[in-house]
């Protein structure tokens, strides 16, 4: 673990992924545009908020729920999780927390690690990925959603901050591999299937995942034409739950 | 639950160390409200309560508001909430809900209660009526409306509320709180 700046935006514990590159950033950033090619049409209160882990006890939360989750789908690999991994504590990683307001408990955390320092996982795993390695990447990884179903609002929510967080940082494409029940959500959201899959992947037990990939700038626009519900909550609804922390996106992305 | 005074404890059932107060009874009075709850949460010195919540046992609009703004003028580390029922909700002018930071708990839910109330955006969490559950626990077309009621308050990210009686649901209904009922 990094150690943070104490009172560093306003934290006193020590600080995830702090690096100097991040302290030298904290004076020179704006924050970035509202990503939406539409005006907003209403403002939506929601009973959690969405925000970017900078501490290790939001980290904890993050990993109780992604424990929770996984051990649901993949009990092998539940215990495993239980414990940050290496690549939560990376400087260029992000990792988004949704924590219910009522009570605080964690429903929802993903993760995204850029290529802006190091290759990304998942291109040592299929090769046609090299292709894209000029450009800003981000992959995500360790959805996981809540003690019971994954809840449609809180993945939504995570999504839309995601790919908020990727706009803001202007990222080329968004990288995303899962398992074959994730396919059609995947293909849903409009994400293009990388050829030659699936790929065993391994850092995931070898267990062949569908890879995806995702030209962030056309997101908004395909969800659009497919009139997919995600348009309406992206594009049209103002969440002010969703609290970016920019100065904290901006120096992990490295983006200047 | 709601009827009479008393502090009323409810209980995570995920996280053991999480719990919330319900304060039933004492919005009429300030002063024993604040006493009430400076009791409750003397007694909840090992676990501190994650949210408090209590009725303005009233659907008269200036009754909630000023119930509102009662929970908005709260010091507490908890997260204070209004308990509203669906009527009540409706008659509530939502600017006042918005301004105030202060949670909604949609009370008496039951098989009656629109789906679309159940939506509305300003709602944290959702407490089942105990008539209603208590039909659900044998009777199984209400038990589907349960389990779809409940499906829905975990899409939108609410947490649910439930007295439960272990011996009668089986363990088949999974709410996020539940309640113990000796707390004094």
């Amino acid at each position: 673990m990094h150690s943070g700046a104490e009172g560093w935006l306003g934290h006193t514990t020590p600080s995830i992924g702090t690096s100097e590159v991040k302290l030298n950033r904290l004076n020179a950033f704006n924050s970035p545009a509202r990503p939406y090619s539409t005006a907003s049409q209403r403002e939506e209160r929601l009973p959690f908020t969405v925000r970017v882990v900078t501490t290790p006890q939001d980290l904890a939360k993050a990993v109780e729920v992604r424990a929770s989750a996984y051990a649901r789908h993949l009990p092998t690999l539940g215990p495993a999780l239980r414990s940050p991994e290496a690549e939560d504590l990376q400087p260029d990683v992000l990792v988004l927390l949704a924590e219910r307001k009522l009570d605080g408990q964690p429903i929802g955390s993903l993760r995204l690690q850029s290529n802006v320092r190091r290759p990304l996982r998942l291109q040592g795993e299929a090769p046609l990925l090299q292709s894209f390695s000029a450009n800003r990447l981000v992959e995500s990884t360790r959805l996981g959603v809540g003690a019971g179903p994954a809840s449609k609002i809180v993945t939504a929510t995570l999504i839309k901050a995601a790919y908020e967080v990727c706009r803001g940082a202007e990222i080329d494409y968004n990288v995303i591999g899962g398992r074959r029940s994730m396919v059609p959500v995947f293909r849903s959201m409009q994400f293009d299937e990388l050829e030659g899959g699936p790929f065993p992947i391994s850092f995931g037990n070898n267990i062949p995942h569908w890879i995806f990939v995702l030209p962030i700038r056309e997101f908004e626009a395909r969800l659009e034409r497919a009139k997919h519900w995600y348009y309406e909550y992206f594009a049209r609804t103002d969440h002010p739950d969703i609290e970016i922390d920019w100065a904290y996106v901006l120096s992990a992305f490295e983006y200047a | 639950m709601t009827t009479g005074t008393g502090i009323v404890r409810w209980q995570s059932t995920v996280d053991p160390t999480r719990c919330g107060l319900e304060l039933a009874g004492y919005f009429a009075d300030q002063h024993r409200l604040e006493a009430e709850l400076d009791k409750g949460l003397g007694k909840s010195s090992v676990t501190r309560p994650a949210f408090v919540f209590t009725s303005p046992g009233s659907t008269r609009a200036e009754d909630i508001a000023s119930a509102v703004t009662r929970a908005a003028d709260f010091s507490s580390d908890a997260r204070m909430c209004v308990a509203l029922d669906a009527e009540a909700l409706c008659a509530t002018d939502s600017v006042v809900l918005r301004k105030a930071n202060v949670g909604i708990l949609l009370d008496h839910v039951d098989a009656d209660t629109p789906l679309s109330i159940i939506t509305t955006d300003l709602i944290e969490a959702v407490r089942f009526d105990e008539t209603f559950l208590r039909r659900a626990y044998v009777d199984s077309r209400s038990a589907c409306v349960l389990a779809a009621m409940l499906g829905l308050a975990h899409d939108l990210g609410l947490a649910t509320l439930g007295s439960v009686d272990e011996a009668n649901s089986n363990g088949e209904f999974a709410f996020d709180y539940v309640v113990i009922p000796a707390f004094d």
